[in-house]
C-alpha cells in the first residue's frame, strides 16, 4: 500500500483490445501492462508508432476504457472528476477549437477549472507570455501553425497548475527552438515536483528530460528503468579536454596502449545540429525584425512556480548580482559534473555561479567551450536561467 | 455552474461564428420581410395581417426548428469527430454538465434568433396596421362619408391586436333534464306501465332477431316482478332518454328557444365580447328564400331586485357560415354568467341545428405584444426539446445519422395532430387489424415524443387574436399536451444523453 500512496499512476495487467464492427477482437494495443509512476517523476513512454503509448495515456485519462486490468490515477478511477482537476493533458495533436483565439481558448479551459475572472486573466497573461504567443493572443487558433498550436496546447495543459502532466508527443510539429524550450519547461516543472508522463518516439527528447523510461513494443513493456542506468555503456571511458596537439594525442594513445587499453577514437568533437540551430536563431532574435507567430521567451509562468521561494524575486536579484560579478563567463576549471537527464534549475544555477566564482581564482580559458561540448543538463535550463537573470550579453558570450 | 456556462458559451460562440447560422438568419430575415411586403390575404387589411402572422410564425418555427436540429446534432458529433472533446472531458467536467452546457448553448442561439424573429414579426405587424383600410382610403378620397362604419379596421383592432380567450358554453345537463322529464312522464303515464312497455319492446326485438315468437303477457308480468330486472330496465330507460335529450338539444324548432349559458366570465368592462356560432338547417328541410336563417339572440340578466334586463338581437345568418355578434360585458351577471337563448324564427319553417361545439364566447384578456411573447415561448419550448434530441443523438451516433433521426422526429412532431386524427378509432372508422396497429403505434410515438402541431402553431392564435396558453389545444382524443410536459421530456432526453456520454469511449478505435 505504501507504493500506492506514493504512486500517481498505477496500472496492473492493463490490456486494451480493439474490436471490429461485430465486436470481434482484432488488435491488442496494450497487453498486460504493469506501470507505476511515482510522484515528482518524469516518466517517458517510448516506442515506435502503434506500440500502444497513446492508448495507454488515453486509458489513464479516461478517454478509453481498459479491456482488462486495473488503472488508478492518484488512487482513483481515471474518469473521476476530482482527479481530473489535478491533471494537465496535451494530446498528440492540438485538439483546440479553431473558432476561438488563444486568449478565449485559455479562458475557456480556465473556466472549466472553476477559476475566477482575475485568476484566469493573470494566468492567461503569464501563459501566453511563457509560450511566446502574447503577440498572437487574439488570432484564431485555426489560423495558427502547428507549432503555435502545440504551444497554446501546452498552455492549456498548464492552466490549472497540474500535479500530473500528461504530454503525448509534445514536441511533434515544433521547430528545434520551441522543442528546446519545451524541454526546458519540462525540466523546470519537474524541479517544482510535478509528475510528468511523456510519450514520444523522439529519443533525443526523452533522453534530455526523463528520469525513467519504459519502452513499449507491440503493446508490451519491453524495458523499464532509470535513464542513467539504461544509457550507461559499461566498459568504455570518454575523456573530454581542450584541443590536443598531435604529440599529446600520440602520447596518450601510446600510454593507453601500453596499459593494454584499446583506443577507439581521439577526435575533435562536433557541434550538435540542434546547438548550431539554436545559436543562429538566438542571434537572429537580437535583431529588430521579429516573426509574426510565436516568439521564444524561455520564461516560466509565475503561477507555476509561485510556491517556490527559490525561484522568486530574491533569487533573481541574487543571480543578477552574482552574474554581474562573474563576467566574463569562462570555461569551468574542472570537468563538468555528470549529465543528469533533467537537472534542477537551482543546481544548474549553482554550477554556473560556482564556475563564475572560480573565474576569479583560475586563469581564464582561451575561449568559451562550444555549446555542444556541454552536458545536456546545462542546455535544458539555459533559457530559463538567462531570462531569470536578464543578461542577453551573457547569452551571447555563452553561445559564442 | 461556471463550467456549465463555459460550455454553453463555447457552443454559442461556435454557432455564431459559423457561416451556417448566419445564412439561416439571413434567410429567415429575408423571408419575413418578403412575407410582410408580399402577402395580400383576402384583400382586406385584416386578411393581410392575419396571413402575415400565420405564415411568418409558421416559417419561423420551421426554419429555426431545422436550424436547432442541425446545430444540436453538430455540436456534439463535431466535438467528438474533431477530438476537441478530449481537451474538454479531461478537465473536471461531469457528463451532465457537458451535455446540458452544449444543449443550453444551442438553445441560447436559437432563442436569440427566435426573439429577433418574433420582434420583427411584431414590428412588421404594427407597421401593416398603420396602412389604411379600403374604407379609410375611400373616405380620404371622399368616396364615402366620414361616418361610414369600417368593419375592417374594427376587426384589425379587436380581432387581431388583442389576446382573447375563447369560452365554450356550459354542457347541457342531459341526465338532469332526462330525470325531470321522466319523473313527469311516470306520474302522467304510470311507472309500472312504462316498465312493462319497455320490457315488451326489448323482448320483442330480441325475439324477432332470433326468429322466436313474441313474448306473452305472462312472461312480461313475470319479468316485471323481478326487482333486478326492474332496476336494469329503469336504468336503460333513463340512459336512452338522456341520449335522446342530448341529441335533441342542438335542434331548435321554428318558434322555439334554445338556452345557452356561459359561466366564470371575467370580461373587461371597456371592450365588447364576441359570440361566435354557426347555424345549419336540419337535413331535408329547406329554408325560405335566400335571406338566410332568421332568428334572434336573447340575452337575459337577472337583477338583484328580481327584475330582469333583456336584450334582443334579431339576425339573419347564412347557413354553415361562422357568424359573430358583439355583446356588452354589462350583460354578465354578478355571479359571472351569461344567459343567452337562440330563438328560431317561425318564418324559417325548418329546424335549425346549433351545436354546442360551434358556439364560443370570446373576450380580450391581454394585448398583442404579450401574445407574441407567449407564442415565442411556446415555440422555444419546442425548440428546447428538439435541441435536447439533437444533443442526445450526437452522443452516440454520427452527424448525418443524428440529423436524419432529428429531422424525422421534427417532421413527425409537426404532423402530430394530422397523424393522430388520421389514425383515430372513431365511431365511423373501419376497425380492422391495421387500424388497431396504426392506432397503437402513433399513440406510442406521441407518448414518447411531443406533438409539435403545425396546424395549431401559435401563429394561428396570433392570427385569430386568441390568447396563447401553455396548454396546447387538444384535438379529439388528445392527451392534454402541455409545454411543461414537453420540457419534462427534454429533461429526460438530456439525462439519457448524459448517461450515454458518460459510458461512451470517446477515443474508441474501431478496426
Amino acid at each position: 500500500m505504501a507504493a500506492d500512496e506514493n504512486s500517481v499512476v498505477r496500472t496492473v495487467g492493463l490490456t486494451k483490445t480493439f474490436r471490429d464492427f461485430w465486436f470481434r477482437e482484432k488488435v491488442t494495443a496494450v497487453r498486460e501492462l504493469d506501470l507505476e509512476i511515482a510522484s515528482g517523476e518524469v516518466y517517458g513512454l517510448l516506442g515506435p508508432n502503434g506500440s500502444g503509448k497513446s492508448t495507454t495515456l488515453k486509458i489513464v485519462l479516461g478517454l478509453m476504457f481498459p479491456t482488462r486490468g486495473l488503472v488508478r490515477v492518484f488512487g482513483r478511477q481515471p474518469g473521476d472528476v476530482a482527479t481530473k482537476s489535478r491533471i494537465g493533458f496535451l494530446p498528440e495533436e492540438s485538439y483546440l477549437y479553431p473558432f476561438l483565439n488563444a486568449h478565449e481558448t485559455l479562458d475557456y479551459y480556465g473556466r472549466l477549472f472553476h477559476q475566477g475572472r482575475y485568476e484566469r486573466r493573470r494566468r492567461i497573461g503569464m501563459l501566453l507570455e511563457m509560450v511566446g504567443l502574447s503577440g498572437a493572443a487574439y488570432r484564431r487558433v485555426g489560423e495558427y501553425s502547428k507549432g503555435m498550436q502545440r504551444r497554446i496546447g501546452m498552455a492549456q495543459a498548464l492552466i490549472n497548475d497540474p500535479e500530473l502532466l500528461i504530454l503525448d508527443e509534445p514536441t511533434s510539429g515544433m521547430d528545434p527552438l520551441a522543442a528546446r524550450q519545451f524541454k526546458d519547461l519540462i525540466a523546470e516543472l519537474s524541479r517544482r515536483g510535478k509528475t510528468i508522463i511523456l510519450s514520444s518516439h523522439l529519443l533525443a527528447d526523452m533522453e534530455d528530460v526523463c528520469d525513467r523510461v519504459g519502452i513499449l513494443y507491440a503493446g508490451q513493456l519491453r524495458s523499464q528503468g532509470a535513464l542513467g542506468e539504461l544509457l550507461s555503456r559499461r566498459g568504455m571511458t570518454t575523456i573530454t579536454t581542450d584541443e590536443l596537439d598531435e604529440e599529446t594525442a600520440r602520447r596518450i594513445r601510446d600510454l593507453l596502449t601500453e596499459r593494454a587499453h584499446k583506443v577507439l577514437a581521439i577526435e575533435t568533437p562536433k557541434d550538435r545540429l540542434e546547438s548550431l540551430f539554436l545559436r543562429i536563431v538566438r542571434e537572429a532574435q537580437t535583431r529588430p525584425d521579429r516573426p509574426a507567430g510565436a516568439v521564444a521567451t524561455g520564461q516560466l509562468a509565475e503561477f507555476l512556480r509561485a510556491d517556490e521561494p527559490a525561484a522568486g524575486q530574491e533569487l533573481i536579484d541574487d543571480l543578477v548580482a552574482a552574474g554581474a560579478a562573474a563576467q566574463p563567463v569562462a570555461a569551468p576549471a574542472e570537468a563538468p559534473p555528470p549529465p543528469p537527464a533533467a537537472r534542477a534549475a537551482g543546481e544548474v544555477i549553482d554550477d554556473l555561479l560556482a564556475a563564475a566564482d572560480k573565474t576569479d581564482e583560475a586563469p581564464a580559458a582561451p575561449e568559451a567551450p562550444a555549446e555542444g561540448d556541454e552536458a545536456p543538463g546545462r542546455d535544458v535550463n539555459r533559457g530559463v536561467i538567462d531570462s531569470l537573470i536578464q543578461r542577453p550579453e551573457r547569452e551571447k558570450t555563452d553561445d559564442a | 455552474m461556471r463550467r456549465f456556462w463555459a460550455i454553453a458559451r463555447l457552443t454559442a460562440l461556435e454557432s455564431l461564428r459559423s457561416r451556417f447560422v448566419v445564412v439561416f438568419a439571413l434567410a429567415l430575415a429575408v423571408a419575413i420581410v418578403a412575407l410582410a411586403v408580399g402577402v395580400q390575404g383576402d384583400g382586406t387589411l385584416t386578411g393581410q395581417i392575419q396571413s402575415f402572422l400565420d405564415y411568418s410564425v409558421t416559417l419561423t418555427q420551421l426554419l429555426i426548428g431545422l436550424l436547432t436540429v442541425l446545430l444540436a446534432a453538430f455540436v456534439t458529433t463535431g466535438d467528438i469527430r474533431s477530438k476537441t472533446v478530449f481537451t474538454t472531458v479531461t478537465k473536471p467536467v461531469r457528463s451532465l454538465v457537458y451535455v446540458t452546457g452544449r444543449w443550453f448553448g444551442v438553445v441560447l442561439v436559437t432563442a436569440s434568433m427566435l426573439a429577433a424573429s418574433m420582434g420583427a414579426i411584431h414590428g412588421l405587424a404594427h407597421t401593416l396596421r398603420q396602412r389604411p383600410t379600403k374604407v379609410e382610403r375611400e373616405k380620404a378620397s371622399r368616396q364615402l362619408t366620414p361616418w361610414e362604419g369600417d368593419a375592417d379596421r374594427y376587426m384589425v383592432d379587436n380581432d387581431i391586436f388583442a389576446a382573447r380567450i375563447e369560452i365554450a358554453p356550459d354542457p347541457i345537463p342531459a341526465e338532469q333534464i332526462a330525470d325531470q322529464e321522466l319523473n313527469e312522464l311516470f306520474e302522467r303515464e304510470g311507472k309500472e306501465k312504462m316498465i312493462r312497455q319497455y320490457l315488451q319492446i326489448s323482448l320483442a326485438q330480441k325475439a324477432q332477431a332470433r326468429g322466436d315468437p313474441e313474448p306473452t303477457a305472462e312472461q312480461i308480468d313475470r319479468l316485471a316482478a323481478d326487482p333486478e330486472i326492474r332496476r336494469r330496465a329503469l336504468a336503460d330507460i333513463r340512459k336512452e332518454y338522456a341520449d335522446m335529450v342530448r341529441q335533441g338539444a342542438d335542434v331548435v324548432g321554428p318558434g322555439q328557444l334554445m338556452p345557452v349559458q356561459f359561466s366564470d366570465l371575467h370580461p373587461p368592462s371597456d371592450r365588447p365580447m364576441q359570440l361566435r356560432y354557426r347555424l345549419q338547417a336540419k337535413k331535408g328541410q329547406s329554408l325560405p328564400g335566400e335571406v338566410g336563417i332568421k332568428g334572434a339572440w336573447i340575452v337575459r340578466r337577472p337583477e338583484a331586485d328580481g327584475r330582469e334586463r333583456r336584450g334582443l338581437r334579431a339576425r339573419s345568418d347564412a347557413p354553415d357560415t361562422a357568424s359573430t355578434i358583439d355583446l356588452s360585458p354589462e350583460m354578465v351577471t354578478d355571479d359571472h354568467r351569461l344567459l343567452l337563448a337562440y330563438r328560431n324564427d317561425e318564418a324559417n319553417a325548418a329546424d335549425v341545428i346549433l351545436k354546442p361545439g360551434e358556439i364560443r364566447l370570446r373576450y380580450a384578456v391581454g394585448g398583442f405584444a404579450g401574445n407574441v411573447v407567449r407564442a415565442g415561448a411556446i415555440i422555444l419550448v419546442r425548440l428546447m426539446f428538439l435541441a435536447a434530441v439533437g444533443v442526445f443523438c450526437g452522443t452516440f451516433i454520427s452527424f448525418p445519422v443524428a440529423c436524419m433521426v432529428c429531422l424525422a422526429i421534427f417532421l413527425a412532431g409537426l404532423m402530430g395532430d394530422f397523424t393522430l386524427e388520421a389514425t383515430k378509432l372513431g365511431h365511423l372508422s373501419q376497425r380492422d387489424a391495421l387500424s388497431y396497429v396504426s392506432y397503437g403505434i402513433t399513440r406510442g410515438i406521441f407518448f414518447v415524443l411531443p406533438n409539435l402541431p403545425i396546424v395549431h402553431s401559435p401563429g394561428g392564435n396570433l392570427r385569430d387574436g386568441l390568447k396563447i396558453r401553455w396548454h396546447a389545444p387538444d384535438s379529439d382524443g388528445g392527451d392534454g399536451r402541455t409545454a411543461a410536459w414537453t420540457a419534462l421530456r427534454a429533461a429526460i432526453v438530456l439525462t439519457l444523453a448524459a448517461l450515454i456520454f458518460r459510458h461512451r469511449e470517446l477515443a474508441r478505435v474501431q478496426v
